[in-house]
């Protein structure tokens, strides 16, 4: 019995040996990956320099950042995954003789990076420096009463004329995206990359020329334009806002001190979590527009096991007709930025989580670029909200 | 639920009843039921065949008790820093007829477990490091029901047996963050043992299981609520599902296999080998089903042991070792369209390999109804080795454990007594956590630096267990027991056990 027991013994410890011993294949799986760039066709004798590559992992947060371009691409080796990809270098080129510079930038989102090898051939694009209006601010988020409730109706945009010369405010227009940037959808017909998508349109009224802004000043299109410190110690004044919002269909104040601004579709109403994206446009004559420019896309509403096509209609504003563009978002709720990110490859965002309680009373802010020596501030405007606001800010109109 | 346990439970227990008769006094068998020597060795009766041959008489034992356990600070944040529960506990173990036996146990829990932080799951030991977190946490009220039965019934040289317990839990906290979570736990094992000759038996058996968690966490406050992180591993987490994907669920299963050698009369060699595999799916039920983790956990366990139970002067040598080797898979989730994700691949990034080594001894007297002892010196090696591959990240943890085990019976007229005290000095020999790529974003890395202040330092544990029986008419008793344990850490962490029970046994 014993030389069983023996025999018995050294088989567990073999077969201990043997399981313990197998070590894991210890390799993450990585792809060689190589970006290639093109640039549109009317940059003469153009050159990069200084280009830097981000490859943000959409599941892990991991950002891996590369500086190897060269000759119009890039080859990395990074893990498999899903990953988010900007670029931004500098750019010397010639215009109609003229020698130019400029900032370049490149962005492709969601790109499914796997297997051995993939490569992706992406257009850059060269930052204009905006020669009308900017979004300086949006304050989306309302604020909360001292028995913390929240408190709407003081929410407001705020426009800057961030150029060296007079501008007008007649005729400009605020969008609101259709589409949530928490909420990708494969909306076919895609028109992402020429236009966006917008559910609300507001106008500022005027006949070209009543509404002058001078360099360095700003226009506040206020919610309700009144003064809601009167009745919530934590809000503000707004009773001297340039315009107001109004909707006639019971409910919504009107101080008729304030000239209300024009509503020529939807209903325009700040998504508090910041879901949706703003951005300002010069549409022109607005009945051409309205007869021109609808959206008719479809796209599958998919639950479980269900599937339902959705059909449904909106406005698109062409890309050209964009002067600024600001996307908010939720950290832990983005998925995708809702305009072309020749207009803004970036996003910015009050509240780190969806339904933030700590998102109350801030605001986006661009931030000061730089100063003149008269004393004008010049904002950033790199078409990149996540570098040019400061998200969670404190509202101007607190400062 | 209750009802129900209480209905089943009670079926049983009255079934039981009828059968138990036995002639051997009730402090007798009470005493030997809980002795060092009865349980020496203990891994050969996970086969039910085997477990024909555990007792030679018959015991049962019906019992409701009360446990509290306070401590300064958690050993490990996500189990929770206190504990307080009322407990209803019964077992039985008992021939059928000449050539049968059963057994089985029961035991209902409620209470509530405090300051469980970086863990909104429930069975973490099992399911970690997968697990939904947030910085909040708090108490976590449970109940918690076990059924288990066993039959083994003996043909000449072949015994044969099978055995199945379920285990459900339910914990839930009342107050944001909400979770509530349901752990279904089902096993069986079925067996057989050969008579080798007239001292040995070897046996054979196959075990089996299915596993299931439902994790369901809520915030009710209009104002908003925490992060939520769905952890990887030492502090890594899907940034993506941040605040988002608290609808999950477990889906695992397990299965092994175990062989035997031991002689029937408790003295000689005996040995025992046991494999099983576990396995579970994380899966995001809110995102359709979405499965974001998996886990693969094999384990192997061996004891050998010599055993000499037969006289007065009863000793034995024993050891045992266990190797735990889990492999961690994350899911790569492509783009999302209406909340349906697309898995595009895998990356294999966590391992963690444990290893418990323990050399044992018992020397004993056993005097019947007068003064029996025993001693049981114990020596350990214990080895814990996390790794996140990709960033690199590793925690290393090993002990060298020494410890003592006293016990004593004395009878006085119907009285018995038993004192058992335990100590054990666990020495940590190496302590490593390298972690890189470290972002302040990174806020579930608390917990990790929580969890390791504790156990990469020395600690030690005491427990003192006093019984006392009292034998009643018709070869029944009653006992009162109270247990206390005092467990320090060097890092400046007490906890005090007190638990106290009574109950009936027969």
């Amino acid at each position: 019995m014993k030389n069983n027991f023996i025999i018995f013994s050294l088989l567990i410890m073999t077969i201990f040996n043997l399981l313990s011993c197998t070590d894991d294949d210890k390799n993450i799986q990585t792809t060689e990956f190589k970006l290639t760039t093109t640039l549109p066709a009317d940059y003469e004798d153009p050159s990069i320099s200084n280009m830097v590559v981000n490859f943000t992992n959409v599941n892990t947060g991991r950002v891996i950042s590369d500086n190897s371009f060269a000759n119009n691409e890039v080859t990395v080796t990074i893990p498999e995954g899903m990953y988010h990809i900007s670029m931004e270098g500098a750019i010397q080129y010639k215009r109609e003789g003229k020698n130019m510079n400029g900032q370049i930038r490149g962005y492709e989102e969601s790109v499914n990076i796997t297997g051995a090898s993939a490569s992706l051939t992406t257009e850059l694009f060269v930052s204009q420096i905006s020669s009308d209006f900017i979004i300086a601010e949006i304050f989306f988020t309302g604020t909360l009463t001292e028995e913390g409730k929240q408190y709407d109706g003081d929410k407001y945009i705020k426009i800057y004329n961030n150029t060296d010369k007079v501008l007008y405010a007649d005729g400009l227009s605020i969008l609101e995206s259709t589409f949530l940037t928490v909420d990708k959808q494969d909306y076919t017909p895609n028109i992402m990359n020429q236009a966006m998508a917008v559910s609300s349109i507001l106008t500022i009224p005027g006949s070209g020329t009543e509404h002058p802004v001078n360099p360095g000043e700003f226009m506040i299109i206020a919610d309700n334009a009144i003064n809601h410190h009167a009745q919530n110690s934590q809000s503000f004044d707004l009773s001297k806002a340039n315009f107001e919002i109004y909707y006639d269909d019971g409910g919504d104040i009107d101080n008729p001190e304030v000239p209300n601004i024009l509503t020529p579709y939807g209903k325009f109403i700040f998504h508090n979590r910041g879901f949706r994206s703003y951005a300002i446009a010069r549409l022109g004559d607005m009945e051409e527009f309205l007869k021109n420019y609808t959206y008719d896309y479809e796209w599958m509403f998919i639950f479980g096991e269900y599937e339902i096509p959705q059909a449904e209609s909106c406005y698109k504003v062409p890309n050209e007709m964009i002067v600024d563009a600001v996307n908010l978002s939720v950290k832990s709720e983005f998925q995708w930025i809702v305009t072309s990110p020749t207009l803004d490859m970036g996003w910015t965002y009050c509240g780190v989580i969806d339904k933030d309680n700590n998102r109350y009373g801030k605001s986006v802010l661009r931030k000061t670029f730089s100063t003149t020596e008269d004393g004008r501030a010049i904002l950033a405007d790199s078409n990149n909200s996540t570098l040019d606001f400061t998200p969670e800010a404190t509202p101007s109109l607190k400062q | 639920m209750i009802s129900r346990f209480i209905l089943v439970f009670s079926l049983i227990f009255q079934t039981f009843g009828v059968w138990a008769q036995d002639s051997i006094p009730v402090n007798t068998r009470t005493r030997t039921y809980f002795s060092p020597t009865e349980n020496f060795v203990s891994q050969l009766y996970d086969n039910p065949a085997i477990n024909y041959y555990a007792h030679t008489f018959s015991i049962s034992e019906i019992q409701i008790g009360w446990k509290q356990q306070n401590a300064n600070k958690a050993i490990l944040p996500q189990l929770g820093s206190e504990v307080s529960n009322f407990s209803f506990n019964a077992f039985s173990y008992m021939p059928l007829k000449a050539n049968s036996k059963v057994w089985g146990s029961a035991y209902f829990k409620k209470g509530r477990k405090e300051k469980v932080e970086w863990n909104e799951a429930s069975d973490y030991l099992m399911v970690y490091p997968y697990v939904v977190a947030d910085s909040i946490g708090g108490e976590m009220d449970f109940e918690e029901y076990y059924f288990a039965g066993g039959y083994a019934q003996e043909h000449e040289r072949l015994t044969w047996g099978i055995y199945g317990n379920y285990r459900a839990l339910i914990e839930y906290r009342k107050i944001d963050p909400r979770p509530k979570n349901i752990v279904s736990d089902l096993r069986a094992s079925i067996g057989i043992s050969v008579k080798l000759n007239r001292q040995y038996l070897a046996g054979i058996a196959l075990h089996a299981g299915k596993y299931k968690q439902t994790n369901d966490l809520k915030f009710f406050s209009e104002l908003g609520s925490a992060v939520t992180y769905n952890l990887s591993g030492l502090g890594m987490d899907y940034v993506r599902f941040r605040r988002g994907a608290t609808s999950i669920y477990y889906d695992g299963e397990r299965y092994g296999a175990s062989i035997e050698i031991l002689p029937r009369n408790k003295t000689g060699l005996s040995g025992a080998f046991g494999y099983e595999k576990f396995s579970f799916e994380k899966i995001i039920s809110d995102l359709n089903d979405l499965p974001l983790n998996e886990l693969k956990q094999n384990e192997m366990k061996a004891e050998l042991a010599y055993t000499s139970f037969q006289s007065v002067h009863q000793w034995g040598i024993r050891t045992k070792a266990s190797y735990q080797k889990r492999k961690g898979i994350e899911s790569l989730i492509g783009s999302a369209s209406t909340n349906v994700y697309e898995k595009t691949g895998e990356a294999e990034q966590l391992s963690v390999k444990r290893t418990d080594i323990t050399l044992s001894g018992v020397y004993g007297r056993d005097k019947n109804q007068r003064l029996t002892w025993y001693v049981s010196p114990r020596a350990g090696f214990n080895s814990f080795e996390m790794e996140y591959l990709d960033p690199a990240r590793v925690m290393k943890l090993e002990y060298l454990s020494g410890g003592m085990n006293f016990f004593a019976s004395a009878g006085y007229k119907k009285s018995a007594f038993q004192l058992t005290l335990d100590g054990e000095y666990r020495n940590n020999s190496t302590a490593d956590l390298q972690l890189t790529e470290i972002n302040k974003e990174q806020i579930a890395l608390a917990g990790v630096y929580a969890a390791y202040d504790n156990l990469s330092t020395n600690n030690w544990t005491t427990n003192i267990e006093l019984r006392w029986n009292y034998t009643l008419p018709k070869n029944r008793g009653i006992f009162i027991k109270l247990n206390w344990q005092h467990d320090s850490y060097k890092s400046d962490l007490h906890r005090e056990t007190l638990q106290a029970h009574c109950g009936f046994v027969f």
